[in-house]
């Protein structure tokens, strides 16, 4: 069995925050506070400490703790916060089980530096596809896992420092931050060997290095009326560790047998430059505009692409009813790559050709005009238009080269009763040439969202979204004789709708209800090639099917009581379950059974219940209990139950 | 260049920063919102009494007490900070008027009978009920570019638009440097956006209510340049500064549909693994044509052929996202 384990120097970070969390609890000075007469007075720092333990079984698959590693381990907390000024300090860490971090802390001095850091540390379980069994009445179409037994994980550990210095008095800064993203495991890799004369369909076990940095320094100042700011930006992605995999591939008609690379993860290098400008915040007329530029470059391939963004903004609000908001914004992308390739075999150097990238350009410009025609009722409409081109499409078999989409919208929200909050939107979007299939020629959505306290122990909420496209003449690309082909329709119904209900029966007691349902339905022309049947290998004319539907849907619901016996003890309980199913179906007797690769059904439940007690002397219990439970109805492959028990003492000075 | 055109153009660009230095604090708004700063100046036949009145007689007991000596806006009240003072009246609005008639002894009495002295609230600036832009117009009379300046596109943003205003998210009396902490984001943006709850309650969803992904990471509420207050300057880019192996570029890119990565990923949650907007392999077919569904004499496949050729896409085209190795074909076909 391969397992990701990354958690000794992620242990020794640890270690290191439990000692700088002591020495700030035994160095942190006093506080100040104003007493009662206006003299000052000492007072304690603000500390919260907390340890436990966290017990935890698992039975089955590790999906039911996506994002957990699910094993026994200690749990530390401790919330800090000392100002002895014009010092400020605060620490908010926690660490719940194994490669679980949280770490939020600051440090200011007076208004000249403020400086953030955030840690965090996340396992993420990941699925493993079992492939099927080979058939042995197909010889040249197999199955290959070389790591059936594998399970796959990664740990995620991010890294966000922040630090500004103000000139004391002046409105002008200089800033630098670091995003820092490590990602380390061992995931599935699954590829073709082979072509069509012989293919193995193969999965194996992937180690995993990946580090991705960013590091941006810039300036802001005010100039009078005009405030701008400046940033650069250097991005690298770096894969640590072997970076390609090589295998053997069988002799095609293309190239002969050899041991070639594949499934290579390139590093890149990002660099980028902003500069924003805007009027004051706070008047009549405000306006903003931007300006970047993001260049990119794959190490391994030599590509490199150049990103031009710019946007401007205007707000004019002449009086109270009446706004103005006029938006636009822009985005070039331009790629150039080297045009050949040679593949490297172990014996053999195959140079190859490749199509340019395909390059857009997109301009949208919007206006937006709210009124408010009594208190407490805003109406708002707007309108947006925006075009995309492309070039370089040559290669590439676009019918068209452009489009354009016009967008309405139509908003009124506000309160019309007291206690009752609407919100509603109509959106109406009409594109002229959609460049490919998920585009829509026309689309119709509605958001509503209404809230209603109707009495101070009653609190409801609805919300529900419906959105329907429509779509003439798709167009698909014939694999085999690289032309386009028009047919079909496409219709995409889309619901969402989320009620919650909230009651307080009771001063010290809440129940929290709620219920959503979410359902994405299509019914689309696929179109199926075909040989032409009289035992050639030529093509035969494609065959399409009208109206295949395919839809998900998702239920849930969740109910959680809450109750307070007095300020220092509180229990609360909480259940929620979601049914998600989802299927297509085809009605092609050479298709049909398509579907059966296709079907969702799965049923996650989740139980807990929590408790707080607090005592006289600062001491105070948590303490957590939970139940999971993933059921995969389809084929059980990733069935399993989560159990924990999770015990923390607090003390509180 | 010549050394003299040169020298001329240094020189101006010296005058030039030499004249924004002396006008480097001078930030006035081109047209004043008028009707807006009549809302928050307050009674004009009242007078400032300051903070200490207020605190000491009163507001020494209340529950907020102490957060709010612990936050930055309290601390900003005493000189030793080092930050700009600020005063309770700077947004509460001048306050003789609220405490007319009161005085600390009949506060004293009162409290000994177990009876809460008010003030004369509504002679206050009455802040809950101010239309969210007059409610941020009181933040921003400092957080202009003094102390804040990550609020270029505030104005024109979604959040502004729709009447959010900064008290909506910031607890002015509480927490350090009035920030958000991250962990908080989640419950708090998700109080107004209800229907994304839902997402995150399905199979396959980024880990927000597990608080180990935060709002903010994707998110910037004080407004942005793009679509739906992303981070970054698009979708991709968003996406790509954790999942940075799918950045490229790519010798071989999908066309440009990985430019926008809501072409095929639902980014707070689906049904579908991988955050997928469809299943495989309907997810392609939308766009593909299928592998052939006969065989070469014009027999339907067998169920295991179907199988090979329908099932998940990417177990063979598993470098959808782009690659740089060209397939057995010679082309980009994702497979290698």
């Amino acid at each position: 069995m391969t397992r990701s384990r990354t958690a000794t120097g992620r242990g020794k970070a640890r270690c290191g925050l439990i000692v700088l969390l002591v020495i700030v609890v035994l160095t942190a000075p006093a506080r100040e506070i104003l007493a009662e007469d206006g003299s000052r007075q000492a007072y304690s720092p603000g500390y919260s400490l907390g340890a436990g333990y966290n017990w935890t079984g698992l039975d089955g698959s590790r999906r039911v703790i996506e994002y957990s590693s699910g094993v026994k381990s200690p749990v530390l907390g401790a919330d800090i916060e000392v100002y002895p000024l014009p010092h400020r300090l605060y620490l908010d860490l926690s660490t719940r089980e194994r490669d679980d971090l949280y770490l939020d802390t600051g440090y200011a001095y007076k208004e000249v530096l403020l400086s953030r850091f955030i840690a965090r540390g996340l396992t993420h379980n990941l699925d493993h596809y079992v492939l099927p069994a080979s058939d042995p009445d197909e010889a040249t179409r197999k199955y290959r896992d070389r790591d059936t037994n594998a399970s796959y994980q990664t740990d995620v550990t991010t890294t966000d420092l922040f630090l500004r210095l103000k000139t004391p008095d002046y409105p002008f800064h200089l800033f630098g931050r670091y995003f820092g993203y490590d990602k380390e495991g061992t995931v599935q890799q699954r590829f073709l060997v082979g072509y069509f004369n012989d293919m193995t369909v193969t999965s194996r076990s992937r180690r995993i290095d990946f580090r991705t940095e960013e590091l941006t320094i810039g300036s802001n100042g005010h100039f009078g009326p005009l405030e701008v700011e400046y940033t650069h930006g250097e991005k690298s992605f770096v894969p640590a560790g072997p970076k390609v995999l090589e295998d053997l591939y069988p002799a095609t008609a293309q190239r002969p047998e050899d041991v070639y690379p594949h499934n290579l993860v390139p590093e890149t290098r990002t660099s980028s430059d902003y500069i924003r400008a805007h009027s004051s915040y706070t008047g009549r007329i405000t306006a903003s505009a931007s300006f970047g530029s993001i260049r990119q470059s794959n190490q391994d391939s030599s590509v490199e692409r150049t990103i031009i963004v710019g946007a401007g903004q205007l707000a004019f609000i002449p009086m109270d009813a009446l706004s103005f908001f006029l938006r636009f914004r822009y985005r070039d992308l331009d790629e150039e790559g080297p045009g050949t390739t040679v593949l490297r075999g172990q014996s053999n150097e195959l140079a190859y050709k490749v199509r340019p990238s395909l390059d857009t350009r997109q301009r949208e410009i919007s206006l937006c005009i709210r009124t408010r025609p009594s208190r407490g009722v805003n109406l708002a409409g707007s309108y947006s238009v925006g075009r995309k081109d492309l070039s370089d499409t040559e290669e590439w078999l676009l019918a068209d080269r452009n489009t354009t989409v016009n967008t309405f919208e139509f908003k009124a929200y506000g309160t019309v009763l007291k206690g009752a909050r609407f919100r509603t939107t109509y959106k109406y979007t009409d594109l002229k040439n959609p460049l490919y299939n998920t585009d829509p020629d026309t689309s119709h959505e509605l958001d509503l969202y209404a809230s209603y306290t109707l009495t101070p122990g009653v609190f409801t909420v609805l919300t529900y979204k419906l959105r329907k496209e429509r779509r003439d003449n798709l167009r698909f690309i014939n694999t085999r004789t690289e032309t386009p082909t028009e047919t079909g329709q496409r219709d995409n119904t889309f619901h969402n709708v989320l009620g919650l209900l909230v009651l307080t029966p009771w001063e010290r007691t809440s129940v929290t209800v709620s219920c959503g349902y979410y359902k994405n339905g299509l019914r689309q022309t696929l179109l199926y090639s075909t040989f032409l049947g009289d035992g050639s290998s030529e093509p035969g004319e494609p065959i399409a099917e009208d109206g295949v539907p395919y839809s998900d849907e998702s239920t849930s619901y969740s109910v959680g009581i809450t109750h307070r016996f007095n300020d220092r003890t509180d229990v609360s309980a909480d259940m929620g379950q979601t049914f998600s199913k989802g299927k297509f179906r085809t009605e092609n007797t050479l298709a049909e059974s398509i579907s059966s690769f296709s079907m969702l059904r799965v049923t996650e439940t989740a139980l807990s219940i929590k408790g707080r007690h607090e005592m006289n002397n600062g001491f105070g219990i948590e303490t957590v209990l939970g139940l999971r439970d993933y059921n995969d109805r389809t084929d059980d492959q990733n069935d399993g139950k989560f159990y924990q028990a999770m015990l923390i003492l607090t003390k509180r000075w | 260049m010549k050394p003299r055109l040169l020298l001329i153009t240094a020189l101006l660009l010296g005058l030039s920063i030499v004249y924004a230095c002396t006008e480097l604090k001078r930030s006035k708004p081109i047209l004043p919102l008028n009707e807006y700063e009549r809302m928050i100046a307050g009674r004009l036949d009242a007078d400032y009494v300051g903070t200490e009145t207020c605190l000491a007689a009163c507001h020494a007991h209340d529950a907020i007490k102490a957060a709010f000596d612990a936050s930055t806006m309290g601390t900003q009240l005493r000189r030793e900070s080092g930050l700009p003072l600020v005063d309770c009246e700077s947004c509460h609005g001048p306050g003789s008027l609220a405490i007319k008639g009161i005085t600390r002894e009949l506060v004293e009495e009162n409290s000994r009978k177990g009876i809460k002295t008010e003030c004369n609230y509504e002679t206050l600036i009455d802040i809950k009920n101010l239309p969210a832009i007059a409610k941020s117009l009181i933040c921003l009379k400092c957080h202009t570019g003094n102390a804040t300046f990550n609020l270029h596109e505030w104005n024109a943003g979604v959040h502004a638009v729709n009447d959010v205003s900064c008290s909506d998210c910031h607890d002015i009396h509480e927490g350090a440097d009035l920030k958000v902490k991250p962990k908080d984001t989640a419950a708090m943006c998700l109080d107004c956006h209800q229907e994304i709850t839902a997402y995150y309650r399905m199979p396959s969803h980024h880990p927000v209510t597990e608080g180990k992904v935060y709002c903010t990471d994707c998110h910037n509420p004080h407004g942005t340049s793009t679509e739906k207050l992303l981070r970054k300057a698009s979708v991709k880019e968003t996406c790509t500064r954790c999942h940075g192996e799918k950045e490229g570029p790519f010798l071989y890119e999908h066309a440009d549909l990985t430019d926008d990565c809501l072409n095929c990923h639902m980014p707070h949650g689906s049904p579908n693994n991988n955050l997928l907007t469809l299943r495989e392999p309907f997810l392609c077919l939308q766009c593909h044509q299928s592998h052939r569904i006969n065989t070469a004499t014009g027999e339907p496949k067998t169920t295991a052929l179907k199988g090979f050729f329908f099932t998940r896409c990417t177990n063979c085209h598993s470098q959808i996202h782009g690659t740089d190795i060209p397939s057995p074909g010679g082309k980009g076909r994702f497979i290698q």
